[in-house]
């Protein structure tokens, strides 16, 4: 889970201890509109692909972003 | 929320730091022009920048009536320095389809289009008597998801091939609606 954390961390340029296993799009700070758009670029780029509409709708928590990177 | 509303009359909604208020296709092509220049802005638009003139600039947009259709001019409240712009498009007296542009960038990521929305969804459920308020974002236009999901709106599908792509081609885009009921038990939940 920590990749998933570490992941969103960096794109939203805050520190990872304001990202917890269980932060979402509601309560991480700093997750707004850019900052999704950020994160969403970041996952792209680490995947190397584009991510198909219903992975891009699911990616509301840090979980389901670790669930796109693969597991945690 | 309540407003003074007659059928025709120009809007006007405020939020905390915001004034929503109706203008003609006129002005706000004429007062939007200037962000046909920037990449960013007609980029999250699906349209190049460049070669606008003032007048196919404001054929894009449709001719306000204040009935069926509303431009909101969306301004900063301290100074009515203009941020963007909301469409509404009522069919049916009942069903509204929202567009949305933010054309000063120093706003984006300041949950603009949150403060908008809200005011907006209040005026079309509680003043107009909307049943349902819908909008079909790309599905690159990630901001815009974000927006809608923020606000409860529902995954209503994916409708393929539905708009242009930047540069050619067709983009998918995503249907999002949210009903009457659904808005109020979201406020109800919100006060609590």
């Amino acid at each position: 889970m920590s990749d998933a954390r570490a992941l969103v961390a960096d794109a939203i340029d805050r520190p990872i201890d304001q990202v917890p296993v269980t932060g979402t799009i509601e309560t991480v700070p700093g997750w707004d509109s850019l900052g999704h758009m950020r994160i969403i670029l970041a996952l792209e780029a680490r995947l190397g692909r584009p991510l198909d509409a219903n992975d891009i709708l699911g990616l509301t928590s840090i979980s389901a972003i670790q669930d796109v990177l693969g597991g945690s | 929320m309540r407003l003074s509303w007659r059928y025709g009359k120009p809007v006007e909604l405020t939020t905390e730091r915001l004034l929503l208020r109706s203008v003609s296709r006129r002005w706000i092509a004429r007062h939007s022009h200037p962000w046909t220049e920037n990449e960013a802005v007609m980029s999250s638009l699906a349209m190049p920048t460049g070669s606008w003139t003032k007048r196919r600039w404001r054929r894009q947009f449709t001719i306000p009536d204040n009935r069926s259709q509303i431009c909101l001019a969306v301004l900063e409240k301290a100074n009515r320095h203009l941020i963007g712009f909301e469409t509404i498009r009522i069919d049916g007296g009942v069903v509204a389809y929202l567009t949305v542009a933010i054309g000063d960038t120093d706003w984006w990521g300041k949950g603009v289009v949150l403060e908008t929305r809200t005011a907006i969804l209040d005026y079309l459920f509680e003043v107009r008597g909307c049943v349902r308020v819908w909008g079909t974002p790309s599905t690159r236009n990630f901001s815009s998801i974000y927006n809608y999901q923020r606000l409860g709106f529902r995954n209503e599908g994916v409708l393929r091939d539905h708009g242009r792509r930047l540069g050619g081609g067709r983009s998918d885009m995503i249907a999002f609606g949210i009903l009457a009921d659904e808005w109020r038990a979201l406020r109800r939940k919100e006060a609590e």
